[in-house]
């Protein structure tokens, strides 16, 4: 497989929860693709599902929830169709996953070469001196010295810094081809966090891997992402390059989300910071209409009927959904001062 | 002379950490000698990663925890003076989890009434209505009165910690890190009601934080803690245009801004955060410092005050003589 | 101004109305648990039984008649059944149904009295210990150690036979006995909650101890308490029956289940019944008991439920 290769490519992807009172559609009619090599972020507040999207990717989603998707392919192979003995051979093997807290996912009665060596040997068949060495490896690849003294220690005996650090290594043990890396850095000090995140990009450069990178962290995406999905109410809203969505922000909610932020020598000191008021809407039963609507100041009679589609912004590879025409909501941001 | 509300010298907090399971127990410096003036009307924010000692800077000020050695006096009084109950008036915490900030088993009501009652405020009858009117400051609907935290969005409920914080409306507010549990877009709202309560009732605040695009926005000061010591304080400003301390260079390069054109910064830091119990020695910072010269290991530098605060690094000691390369 | 703008809609983001308080979530999820009604039921059926008593027993559960004794239960088929006494008599001629109702009595009675003896001393020592930790958490352990070094039973054995078996006697050797599990798991509960912003914000408000103790960290507790609470009932009533059985708790002629097992042991083979009713009425019991708490475990702490 060469550098800009399709790995995984997910159509019309909706996630439903059935809850006392109807169905909850957490998520509804994702449409996107990751390449080898490319950084995709999907950004978005809490309860806008992109947590549920990851976990719908790995098939890790609770029992209750239904998962349908018209094509959900990894390099090719149908994931929504596989036995989950087939999936479980996926997951950490073709397909890594890394958590926001990395204490409760490494478990703290096991040693960290415990851990590392056992996911190799799941997936292949290779002695446990070799898979010891390649845990020596991948360790020292992500900037931990006396790798060797490491594998016998537990987690607790390190920091977070660290701990995340080993949950990278261990996830690159099967080489896999995506990286699903949900809040990696959000539990970690600043420092670190971007030590952390340029350890990824080196890796991802070194392996040739996708990596789909969930965050709320706007700072994190600009700097990271080579393209960006805005995520909200279990929507896309606005999609495109990275430096599409952030110098031209076309959606209202991108523009607000923009304006929240203080940007130290951009943001006037003291003056209020912009804000988007009232709360996420609830997604049981009949949805109608933009789900941002009541929090949008631009809002009209049309944005709450039938459903608005995704439209092409000012320029290629930059789509967003709203029934403003482009220039008009540019016409906004630059109003707002995020364009 | 401006007025003082908190004055901290030579604050010490001293933990005894047992060191495995058959090793004595050996001391943890989690503050180590820090002085710290806030003036009335500042916003001092406090900047550090974890294990640098703010929180436990943060309970010394409240007064719930004792300092080993030093004094901390809050309107010219030491803290180990006040009763109780007149601590309590003077300074007030907003914790960070709004989650776990709030009694899940009391309603709201009840939550932001308690200050009222603790205090033996005199007219109970009067309880209710001077909720009301601090809810309504805050930006909550009276009608949550009755209503208990689990039905609450976390920005309302960090509203209500924040509206029992202010009832008997303290000088002091310790804030940490008061908005980093919320999305962004209700950061944003709390930051602002922050600032506009802070004209309103004539508070001062110190913010704990490590989102320093949010220090550079709302603080007028900031002291950077690393291992147990301030080693920069100073004005926000000249702190974000000129940073004298190695760490707060490093810090600051660490602020990711949505500027989709640069990339990832790289700070130079080398070496892993130390283990508190057992610090490097001279200069704590000179293993993961780009500037460390062959000294810093030795000696510990000293407390350097500047035009508009202090520094503790070699690197701007006029008696060695020496200026940043 | 503050932002009022903020909170146009107070729901949270799922439902369209405000959720549901805490207490009517839990009348949701408690009519909804087939354990807990059951359980709640019985144990509230054997309480009206045993409150009752005197109302509902037909014949007096000491009156002894040697003429009537050991007529077999209605079931049987046996020309000596009779509805007079349907669940027949023992040895003695008392009637089975009036003994078992007046023992339901005994069973209640010793069950609770034990259980808040021992809930008394367990949940003081835990608080303590969690609450203040240090030192005094390092006593209270060195307590519950040697507590749980003592072989219940034969402990309980041996104090009531030097000093004697009345039923405060044996109440007194159970709660100070069986507070263990109160004391462990009150101490983890209290560390837990112990830790929580809404306790240090407790203490910097300049709430007292006592209040912190009783207002912030007791209302956060109590469904542990009460889940430990019907563990240790039951607990109390199988170490009162064995102490019965034994002959060193209720003396006869008191009808508890304990003791009528115990004295219908040695006919076992030919009147089966004798042992087969006070067993079975201690097995629905303690069984009702143990829904109970498990349903209020579940009702109160979904997430634990395992």
């Amino acid at each position: 497989m060469a550098q800009g290769d399709t790995i995984l490519e997910v159509k019309n992807l909706t996630v439903d929860i059935p809850v006392p009172g109807g169905m909850l559609h957490a998520v509804q009619g994702l449409n996107f693709s990751v390449s080898r090599g490319e950084t995709l972020c999907i950004v978005g507040e809490s309860g806008c599902g992109k947590s549920l999207t990851s976990l719908a990717l790995m098939d890790l989603l609770p029992k209750k929830a239904i998962r349908k998707a018209d094509r959900l392919t990894l390099e090719g192979e149908d994931l929504l169709s596989l036995l989950e003995s087939r999936m479980a051979d996926i997951r950490g093997n073709s397909m890594g996953m890394i958590f926001q807290e990395p204490m409760t996912s490494l478990n703290p009665a096991y040693t960290i070469g415990d851990q590392m060596e056992e996911i190799l040997l799941r997936h292949r068949r290779v002695s446990r001196r070799e898979a010891r060495e390649r845990a020596i490896y991948l360790l020292e690849k992500v900037g931990i010295t006396a790798a060797a003294s490491r594998l016998g220690q537990y987690p607790h005996q390190l920091s977070g810094g660290l701990r995340q650090r080993v949950m990278i290594a261990m996830m690159l043990m099967c080489g896999p081809k995506l990286i699903i890396a949900d809040e990696p850095t959000t539990a970690l000090d600043v420092t670190i966090q971007a030590q952390i995140l340029l350890l990824l990009a080196e890796l991802q450069k070194e392996f040739e891997m996708g990596l789909i990178l969930i965050t709320h962290d706007l700072g994190v995406v600009a700097r990271v992402a080579d393209r960006v999905v805005v995520m909200y109410a279990g929507e896309i809203v606005e999609e495109g390059a990275a430096t599409h969505v952030f110098e031209r922000p076309t959606h209202p909610y991108t523009q607000g989300l923009l304006e929240c932020i203080p940007v130290p020598g951009k943001t006037k000191r003291g003056a209020h910071l912009g804000s988007i008021p009232g709360i996420v809407p609830s997604l049981v039963g009949d949805l109608r209409g933009c789900h941002f609507a009541e929090r949008c100041r631009y809002a009209m009679p049309e944005c709450r009927q039938g459903h608005i589609a995704l439209r092409a912004g000012l320029e290629d590879d930059h789509a967003y959904r709203c029934v403003l025409e482009p220039d008009v909501t540019m016409a906004h941001a630059r109003e707002r001062g995020v364009a | 002379m401006s007025d003082l509300v908190i004055s901290a010298k030579d604050v010490t907090r001293t933990f005894m950490i047992s060191a495995g399971a058959f090793r004595g127990k050996r001391p943890l410096h989690a503050v180590n000698g820090v002085n710290l003036d806030v003036a009335r009307g500042d916003v001092l924010a406090l900047v550090g990663e974890s294990g640098c000692g703010k929180t436990t800077l943060a309970k010394m000020l409240l007064g719930l925890m004792a300092p080993t050695s030093g004094t901390i006096e809050l309107a010219g009084k030491p803290v180990t003076s006040f009763e109780r109950l007149e601590l309590a008036r003077l300074v007030q915490p907003i914790f960070q989890d709004p989650y776990s900030s709030l009694n899940p088993r009391k309603s709201i009501g009840s939550i932001i009434t308690l200050p009222l009652k603790v205090q033996g405020d005199p007219n109970p009858e009067t309880w209710r209505k001077r909720a009301e009117e601090i809810m309504e400051l805050v930006g909550l609907p009276a009608r949550l009165y009755n209503n208990f935290p689990s039905q609450l969005s976390g920005g309302q409920r960090q509203r209500v910690a924040i509206a029992r914080a202010l009832i008997n409306r303290p000088q002091v507010v310790i804030c940490d890190e008061p908005t980093s549990a919320l999305d962004v877009s209700v950061q944003s709202q709390i930051l602002n009601l922050l600032q506009d309560l802070r004209s309103e009732l004539n508070l001062t605040y110190v913010i704990i934080t490590h989102n320093l695009a949010v220090v550079e926005h709302i603080a007028t000061r900031v002291a950077v803690m690393y291992l147990g010591r301030v080693v920069e304080e100073a004005e926000t400003g000249p702190l974000f245009a000129k940073p004298r301390h190695p760490y707060t260079e490093a810090l600051l390069q660490s602020v990711l801004t949505p500027d989709p054109s640069l990339g990832i910064p790289d700070t130079h830091l080398g070496a892993a955060y130390p283990n508190p119990v057992d610090p490097p020695s001279g200069c704590t910072f000179h293993p993961r410092c780009r500037y460390a010269m062959p000294h810093c290991s030795t000696v510990e530098p000293r407390y350097v005050t500047t035009d508009d605060g202090h520094v503790q690094c070699h690197l701007f000691d006029e008696n060695e003589g020496r200026e940043r390369a | 101004m503050a932002d009022t703008t903020a909170s146009t809609s107070t729901a949270p983001s799922a439902d369209s109305v405000l959720a549901p308080s805490p207490g009517a979530l839990m009348r949701r999820r408690m009519f909804g648990h087939y354990g807990f009604m059951f359980g709640t039921a019985a144990l509230l059926a054997i309480l009206l039984i045993a409150l009752f008593a005197p109302l509902i027993a037909p014949h007096d559960p000491l009156g002894q008649d040697l003429a009537r004794k050991l007529i077999p239960p209605i079931w049987h088929d046996d020309p000596k059944a009779t509805w007079v006494y349907p669940l027949g008599t023992d040895m003695f001629g008392r009637d089975y149904l009036s003994r078992l109702i007046y023992g339901a009595r005994i069973s209640l009675l010793i069950g609770f009295a034990a259980m808040v003896i021992s809930g008394v001393i367990g949940t003081a020592l835990g608080v303590a210990a969690g609450y203040f930790g240090g030192r005094v958490d390092m006593v209270v352990n060195f307590i519950i150690t040697t507590r749980l070094s003592m072989p219940v039973v034969l402990v309980a054995l041996a104090v009531v036979s030097l000093i004697g078996n009345s039923l405060w006697v044996v109440i007194w050797v159970l709660g100070l006995l069986i507070w263990d599990r109160f004391a462990v798991v009150m101490r983890s509960s209290t560390q837990q909650v112990r830790g929580l912003d809404y306790v240090a914000a407790a203490q910097a408000l300049g709430c007292s101890t006592t209040r912190v103790v009783l207002s912030e960290i007791m209302p956060n507790i109590v469904n542990n308490l009460i889940v430990v609470a019907t563990v240790e009932m039951a607990h109390a009533i199988i170490l009162e029956a064995a102490l019965s059985f034994l002959g060193l708790g209720v003396q006869p002629p008191e009808p508890s289940w304990g003791l009528m097992i115990s004295e219908g042991k040695g006919l076992m083979f030919f009147e089966p019944w004798l042992i087969g009713i006070p067993g079975t009425a201690l097995f629905v019991l303690i069984l009702s008991i143990n829904l109970l708490g498990d349903g209020i475990r579940d009702v109160t702490a979904p997430e634990n439920r395992n």
